[in-house]
């Protein structure tokens, strides 16, 4: 093609503005989720306070994260995927072990989420209807829901993930006000200590902040439907990002604040009820139900949520030949053979957890929790250093802040929290140094990540027409059996006539 | 063999249920498939020359024709016509090229989502809306109301005769092993390309795919199948990231 026309001012109204975008981010992230379950077991567990100040050094990082990663989502296809930009711009082989690193992380988000689930529910049905049923039975039923929305693609409509993100935030501001002004309230500025960071166990904390801003790189899957993908995608994501760090910060503090000198013990015995419990002493018992409601609801809406990710993720793997070929089949337009494998991993793990005694929200819902949110974090330290690597063979038109100072910046960040988080394990787990989860999380992760690299040399010696495909996504030259390119290739290959030119 | 409707139409009635008219696909997927149905009947009726990985070009001096007589070609061309002309004005300055191509991502985004008219500020209809209008017109279609919380305006076939025509007639000619006209063979590719063959050509062998393969391949206009091209990359970027 010589020359391409576009017209900038013909916009839909159905396309998304900066607003929308917003919202659609924050809908994959869950902040009363966050604020509620993963800062108090954070607490209680870490035995850490300086909560705030991790929440904005990470919210600073992710900021400066954004202007390469947007700018390299221009460019590339199949941007709602780390590995994509993994494949363009450090290699393919890692590109394929970081894609199981991630199909890792969002498993593990989505299967803690039962945990907390079940965790919240039982309290509540004994307080309300005065029955004890075990954790894994409420986690039982959700699964069976999930499993069968799932199955047939039904996801959560952006409009009620919207309301649900947007009551949760006025409720985390309400209640921080409430605290705020409450007698309870002693003000304390250890939650910002940014020196308790690098000290002993620090990394911890990083790690859970990170945890908390999983979901921020979604900005980059709207690209294609928003109005304006130089302005409007960049200006939700840093707002979105700056918003939701400060909420964080700020609301973490004002909980800690709240709590006395003992903090760490009431987290530990209160749970994710202790920021409920600081907003009914000042103003009733009404916010402790309405916590636990829209807690409930929020992780629900996850949970389907993050099971039709890992889904499609699945599939697109399949599609590409990254993964067995039997995923990346659809029936009826969903992608069956993928959803399905999800749910029979999820009850696997929630019968281990049932039948062994497992705490549900130590040990499943934050182990879980920030296990993922530590590979996520390293997908995204991967990906800041696949942007630089990118844009260092050709500038693509981008300017030097967004190709070069701002990935170079985020990535020496991120490389260093990524350090301290995995250097502080046992406290993330609250466990004895080099024992458990410490040791066998990066174990696991090392060899996922390895046999996905070599998985990708195989394929580049053996199927170098998949290889090539890698990180492509829908525009991957191997395609699913069925389908019209397929058509084309077999009537093509068949009949080796040449093609009719019209 | 009865005459058969715009080809459009035809993927209108394949996509929808025959008797009580719901969609067989999601919104989405709906939408570029219609948009590739109504792009096609634009080339056939001889106003697109050509379709590469990224853009579309009309025939040289398109705009001194007469237009389209169908509304639903005339508002595509019409369209097509704006955003050429609009560059060409841009370029004006630089070398003239004889005929600029037209963004095939923008267009299909127009054609999804309705365009907004810059001078007018309205929006423009959809390939979606441009085709129930016409199937409206034409009473093979009549209008029922959706929803339980909001309401909405949706078509219902008026007969389950001519609804089931064009799927069962393509399945049938593939069945024969029949040659399919360029009419059939654009109809069986766009419910390939949206993945509704499992619904709509169904009972076929593994033999019965191989002729329409083949003929897919000989036969069908290169345009048209990047246009079909486009529309599955399209829906299957899709299912993977939505």
């Amino acid at each position: 093609m010589s020359s391409t026309a576009t017209v900038p001012n013909s916009l839909a109204p159905d396309r998304m503005g900066a607003p929308g975008i917003s919202l659609a981010i924050a809908s994959s992230v869950a902040p009363l989720t966050v604020v509620a379950g993963v800062v108090t077991t954070g607490l209680a567990v870490t035995g850490l306070i300086a909560v705030s100040s991790a929440m904005l050094v990470l919210a600073v990082t992710f900021i400066l994260f954004a202007p390469g990663y947007l700018a390299m989502a221009r460019h590339i296809t199949n941007t709602g995927a780390f590995y994509a930009y993994i494949s363009k711009g450090i290699g393919r082989p890692v590109g394929v072990g970081s894609s199981w690193i991630a199909l890792l992380a969002y498993n593990c988000f989505q299967i803690a989420s039962y945990g907390g689930l079940g965790a919240i529910a039982e309290p509540l049905f004994q307080d309300w209807f005065g029955v004890d049923i075990p954790w894994w039975c409420f986690a039982l039923v959700v699964w069976a829901v999930v499993a069968y929305l799932g199955r047939r693609d039904v996801s959560v409509s952006e409009k009620v993930l919207a309301v649900l993100v947007v009551s949760e935030t006025v409720l985390v501001i309400v209640y921080s006000v409430i605290v705020l002004l409450s007698s309870d309230f002693h003000f304390s500025a250890k939650p910002f200590s940014l020196h308790a960071l690098v000290g002993s166990g620090g990394g911890a904390l990083l790690a859970i902040a990170a945890t908390s801003f999983a979901g921020i790189e979604q900005g980059a899957v709207y690209i294609e439907e928003s109005r304006d993908p130089k302005r409007s995608v960049p200006r939700a994501t840093y707002f979105t990002i700056a918003f939701i760090g400060v909420l964080y910060a700020v609301a973490s503090w004002v909980q800690i604040s709240a709590a006395g000198a003992d903090v760490v013990e009431r987290a530990g015995k209160e749970g994710p009820d202790l920021f409920f419990n600081e907003a009914a002493a000042a103003s009733g018992n009404w916010a402790l139900d309405l916590g636990h409601i829209l807690f409930l609801t929020s992780l629900i809406a996850a949970m389907i949520a993050f099971h039709n990710i890992i889904a499609r993720y699945t599939y697109a793997l399949g599609r590409e030949g990254v993964l067995p070929k039997v995923f990346g089949t659809t029936v009826g337009g969903a992608p069956q053979a993928a959803s399905l494998a999800q749910s029979i991993l999820a009850v696997i793990v929630i019968a281990i957890y049932g039948f062994a005694h497992l705490d549900p929200l130590v040990q499943l819902f934050f182990w879980g929790g920030t296990t993922g949110g530590v590979g996520v974090l390293l997908l995204i330290t991967i990906t800041s250093a696949s942007v630089i690597s990118y844009f260092a063979r050709d500038n693509h038109g981008e300017t030097s802040w967004r190709r070069l100072g701002a990935p170079v910046i985020s990535t020496v960040l991120l490389v260093g929290i990524s350090y301290l988080s995995i250097k502080n394990l046992s406290t993330l787990y609250g466990v004895a140094p080099h024992s458990g989860p410490a040791v066998v999380m990066p174990i696991v992760a090392a060899v996922v990540l390895v046999a996905g690299i070599v998985w990708g040399l195989i394929l580049r010696q053996n199927r170098p027409e998949v290889y090539e495909g890698i990180g492509l996504g829908p525009r991957s030259a191997v395609v699913s059996p069925g389908g019209f390119r397929q058509m084309l290739n077999d009537g093509a290959s068949a009949t080796a006539t040449p093609e009719n030119h019209s | 063999m009865a005459a058969s409707l715009a080809l459009a139409d035809e993927f209108w009635m394949v996509s929808h249920d025959k008797t009580n008219g719901t969609s067989h696909l999601k919104p989405k997927p709906l939408g570029i498939g219609l948009a590739a149905a109504l792009l096609s009947e634009v080339f056939f009726a001889h106003w697109i020359a050509d379709v590469d990985d990224s853009a579309l070009y009309l025939i040289p001096a398109a705009e001194t024709y007469q237009p389209p007589r169908d509304p639903a070609v005339f508002e595509v061309v019409r369209k097509l016509l704006a955003v050429q002309t609009a560059a060409l004005t841009s370029q004006s300055r630089h070398a003239q090229v004889s005929s600029p191509g037209i963004d095939l991502g923008q267009t299909f985004g127009h054609l999804r989502f309705g365009a907004v008219d810059e001078e007018t500020q309205e929006r423009e209809p959809s390939a979606q809306e441009l085709i129930e209008a016409r199937l409206a017109s034409a009473n093979l279609v009549e209008e029922v109301t959706r929803g339980l919380l909001q309401s909405r305006t949706a078509y219902r076939p008026v007969s389950r005769n001519i609804s089931a025509w064009p799927g069962l007639r393509v399945r049938d000619l593939i069945r024969e092993g029949r040659e399919l006209n360029l009419h059939d063979l654009t109809l069986a590719g766009v419910i390939t390309a949206t993945g509704l063959e499992k619904k709509a050509l169904t009972d076929l062998g593994g033999q019965q795919f191989k002729s329409l393969a083949a003929q897919t391949a000989r036969n069908l206009p290169r345009a048209v199948k990047q246009l079909l091209i486009a529309a599955e990359t399209a829906i299957g970027g899709l299912v993977a990231t939505r």
